[in-house]
């Protein structure tokens, strides 16, 4: 079971063939392109019931969190970004389950069901697709 | 445009070429407009008055507004910050992580 949440979406991704990075908030230094970016941006968490996590029940909530994929745009002119990267990922994480941490804290579901975003950054010679997931998962 | 104010009726409305970050929703009242905006700015990142001359400028350019059609909108007004640089505050860039408002303002109000 991998330690963070981040290693959780490397090791499903790694799991339909994708062999790409996924690093909190930015990638270490010398990470090669393609590569994803985790951030966390808001959680919220459920109804309490059964008297809430501090009396023993589990306390499980949404969790905001946007995802990144990075890749190189041009190469000599040349568009050379994945035409089906983003496709293969989105199809790996919609619905998935997942399993982070010690105490395991369990993803019930990764919900892709915001819009998807691309941009281009001419400057950096970079193409950002950017998903916002829904993780319902225990906190 | 979405009958429904969620963070899917929120990136839905941007529109393709980022010219604006607003949600946009028929159905909304004003009331609970003026809560998410409340809420953005509460989250927005303010920088450092002693250096940063710029600061609170995106928090207080959140603004919500009713269009002629009726419309009601919440979000930033781009006469008071420019949208590339609240554009950068809500999805990031490739320097710099993401600082979102929008995003958690509004599912603090929608759950």
């Amino acid at each position: 079971v991998s330690l963070t949440l981040e290693g959780a979406l490397k090791a499903l991704l790694e799991s339909k063939s994708l062999s790409i990075s996924v690093s909190r908030d930015v990638p270490p230094g010398g990470t090669k392109l393609p590569y994803c970016t985790a951030a966390e941006l808001s959680l919220a968490l459920d109804p309490m019931e059964d008297g809430g996590p501090a009396n023993g029940a589990e306390a499980t909530g949404s969790d905001l969190l946007q995802l990144d994929l990075w890749q190189t745009w041009k190469v000599a002119d040349k568009v050379v970004e994945s035409p089906t990267l983003a496709d293969a990922i989105e199809r790996a994480l919609h619905g998935a389950s997942l399993n982070f941490g010690t105490p395991n804290k369990r993803v019930y579901s990764v919900l892709l069901n915001h819009p998807r975003i691309r941009r281009v950054d001419r400057d950096a010679n970079l193409t950002n697709h950017t998903w916002t997931l829904d993780l319902r998962r225990v906190i | 445009m979405s009958e429904y104010l969620d963070n899917t009726a929120f990136l839905a409305a941007l529109p393709g070429a980022f010219a604006e970050l607003v949600v946009d929703a028929k159905l909304i009242n004003r009331d609970r407009a003026q809560k998410i905006a409340a809420n953005a700015r509460r989250y927005v990142h303010v920088g450092d008055p002693a250096t940063d001359p710029h600061s609170g400028q995106t928090r207080d350019a959140i603004e919500v507004t009713v269009t002629s059609a009726g419309d009601v909108e919440v979000g930033t007004n781009p006469e008071k910050v420019r949208n590339e640089e609240a554009l950068a505050e809500e999805f990031g860039t490739s320097k710099m992580s993401p600082r979102s408002f929008m995003r958690p303002a509004i599912q603090e109000e929608t759950g």
